[in-house]
C-alpha cells in the first residue's frame, strides 16, 4: 500500500514534468495571441484579456466618416 | 460519547499514510505552479533591439520588421497624450512585405476631468498595448488616427520582441496552485487552523 501511494506521487511528478514542456513548446509558439502563421490570421484566445480592439479587415473601419463603431468613439464618460 | 476529529499537523503524519501521500502531491502542485509563474514571467521578458518611433499626429508606418523566426511574440506600445476634453482613436494595421493588410487592432485614448460630490476628478486613457504572434517574414505597422480638433500630440510607438508567451503558464499555474492549495486543505486544513488561530487570538 505504502509503495503505491509512493508511485502516485512519482506518477503524478513525471506527468507535472511531461506538462511542463508541452506548456513550453505552446509557450514558445506564441499560444494565445492574435498573429500571423501559415498563411492564415488567428484571433487572440479567450484568455488574453485587457488589449484592445482587433480587427480582420480593413474595410470595417473606414468607408464612413464616424467609422466602424461611432457609438464607441470620443471621450468615454469619465467616471 | 462524542469524538472529536482532529488534524495531523504538517510534517508529523504517520510515513505512508494518506495524509502524507496528499500532502506530497499538494506539494508537487505548489512547487509546478509556482515554476509555471515564474516561467510565465520569464517569457514575458523582451529580448533583442527594440524599436521605438514617434509618428505625425495623421499617423505612419513603422518598418520594415524582420521576423526571423516562426511564431515570434511582438509587443506594439502606442502612446499619444490627449488634453482634457479631447479624444484620439488610433488604429494599427499589420501589413507584410506587400504592404497588404493582415489585420488591425485599435483604441481610442481620452482625458476627463470634473467635479463630484467627493471633489474634482480627472482621468484619461493614453496608451495601449497590443501582442501579436508573427510567422517569419517582413512586415510594417500601419497607424492611422482620428481625433477632436484639438489634439496635438505625436503618436509614439514601441516595438518589443518577447521570449514567448506567458499564457499558458500563467492558466496551468494558476490552476496548479489551486488544486495544490485545496489538496493541501484536505491533508492538513492550514488554513482552517489559521482562521482558528486568529480567533483564538
Amino acid at each position: 500500500m505504502r509503495s503505491q501511494r509512493g508511485s502516485v506521487v512519482l506518477g503524478l511528478i513525471v506527468i507535472l514534468a511531461v506538462l511542463y514542456f508541452l506548456i513550453l513548446r505552446s509557450s514558445m509558439g506564441g499560444w494565445g495571441y492574435a498573429g500571423y502563421y501559415r498563411g492564415a490570421t488567428y484571433y487572440p484566445s479567450f484568455w488574453y484579456f485587457g488589449g484592445p480592439r482587433y480587427y480582420t479587415g480593413p474595410s470595417v473601419r473606414t468607408g464612413s466618416v464616424g467609422g466602424s463603431s461611432p457609438s464607441s468613439r470620443g471621450p468615454r464618460s469619465g467616471k | 460519547m462524542k469524538t472529536e476529529k482532529r488534524a495531523v499537523p504538517l510534517g508529523v503524519q504517520k510515513p505512508g499514510s494518506k495524509l502524507e501521500t496528499l500532502t506530497q502531491i499538494a506539494i508537487a502542485l505548489i512547487a509546478f505552479g509556482s515554476i509555471c509563474l515564474i516561467s510565465a514571467l520569464v517569457v514575458n521578458f523582451s529580448w533583442g533591439k527594440s524599436i521605438s518611433k514617434s509618428l505625425p499626429l495623421q499617423g505612419g508606418i513603422v518598418g520594415p520588421i524582420q521576423v526571423k523566426k516562426d511564431r515570434t511574440v511582438y509587443l506594439v506600445e502606442v502612446f499619444q497624450r490627449v488634453s482634457y476634453g479631447q479624444w484620439s482613436s488610433v488604429t494599427g494595421n499589420v501589413l507584410d512585405q506587400d504592404k497588404n493588410y493582415l489585420f488591425g487592432f485599435g483604441e481610442e485614448f481620452w482625458a476627463e476631468s470634473g467635479r463630484d460630490s467627493e471633489g474634482p476628478w480627472a482621468e484619461s486613457k493614453n496608451s495601449y498595448k497590443m501582442k501579436m504572434t508573427l510567422q517569419k517574414g517582413t512586415y510594417y505597422f500601419e497607424f492611422e488616427s482620428e481625433r477632436s480638433r484639438n489634439v496635438s500630440g505625436n503618436i509614439t510607438i514601441l516595438v518589443h520582441r518577447k521570449r514567448g508567451s506567458p499564457l499558458p503558464f500563467l492558466i496551468a499555474g494558476i490552476i496548479a496552485l489551486i488544486i495544490g492549495v485545496v489538496v493541501n486543505e484536505i491533508a492538513n486544513q492550514t488554513f482552517t487552523k489559521m482562521i482558528e488561530a486568529i480567533e483564538v487570538d
